[in-house]
């Protein structure tokens, strides 16, 4: 998955209006919560086939991070 | 101490204490979550005092206090408990000025349903949610629960749609969410 495909789906995961890049801070996002929480490590599971650790995606601080959890 | 009935990682729910009382108050009463409660009504220290000491002689507990690593950042509880049909009518609300982890309310959540399900023995827990709320409605959901009627209520001067919606335990315990946190 690419950058542009990955925020296009990261949007659409939160549910956002906000101008998201791959230097947006997460603690930045409104809807950067629980429910994007569990919806991002559930889109993890469906599109890789495989479970990410969700300590690694609580720990991520940009949406960078979490694109580099996705390409690990 | 403050008796702890149960922890996951950093998180608990534990009884809650007299000197949580006025932070207590000061975040149920705040916009965030003033507005989301189905009632109108802003609670007085009285009030809330008055709520502390029955909830003290409760048996069993129905209300906790939130902490992460030990800090007290919210609060879950069941408001209903009926031991004869076993359904509780749960809820939680999060510190809304603190910068807390992004699982915070998952685990206020699951902490509170596992109190539930596991100790109480209740079956099924049923909840009210206003429908645009719409990230609790979703965020049920992902926890397993089911819209199963809805209705209207007057709030603020305006018409509102509610949705009541249910968790048993047996959808509780295949939810897929509990695989990542348990």
């Amino acid at each position: 998955m690419n950058e542009h495909d990955f925020i296009e789906q990261l949007v659409n995961l939160m549910d956002t209006e906000e101008d998201i890049s791959m230097d947006s801070s997460l603690e930045n996002i409104e809807e950067w919560d629980s429910l994007s929480y569990v919806s991002f490590l559930a889109m993890c599971t469906k599109h890789l086939g495989r479970r990410v650790e969700p300590q690694k995606v609580r720990e991520a601080k940009t949406v960078r991070d979490l694109y580099e959890i996705v390409n690990e | 101490m403050s008796k702890v009935y149960i922890s996951i990682g950093d998180y608990a729910i534990r009884e809650i204490e007299e000197s949580d009382l006025s932070q207590l108050l000061e975040w149920r009463n705040s916009p965030e979550i003033h507005s989301k409660m189905l009632t109108d009504h802003i609670i007085t220290w009285d009030e809330h005092l008055a709520w502390f000491k029955k909830i003290k002689e409760q048996d069993p507990t129905l209300n906790f206090a939130f902490v992460y690593q030990d800090k007290l950042v919210g609060y879950a509880g069941y408001t209903k408990y009926d031991p004869v049909t076993k359904t509780g009518d749960g809820g939680s609300y999060l510190a809304p000025e603190l910068d807390l982890p992004v699982d915070a309310g998952i685990y206020s959540g699951e902490l509170l349903l596992y109190y539930g399900f596991e100790t109480l023995g209740i079956k099924k827990t049923v909840t009210d949610v206003f429908l645009d709320n719409e990230r609790v409605v979703k965020m049920n959901k992902l926890m397993g629960s089911k819209i199963i009627s809805s209705h209207k209520l007057k709030k603020g001067g305006k018409v509102k749609e509610v949705v009541t919606m249910e968790l048993t335990y047996e959808d509780w315990r295949k939810s897929f969410y509990r695989e990542f946190f348990l």
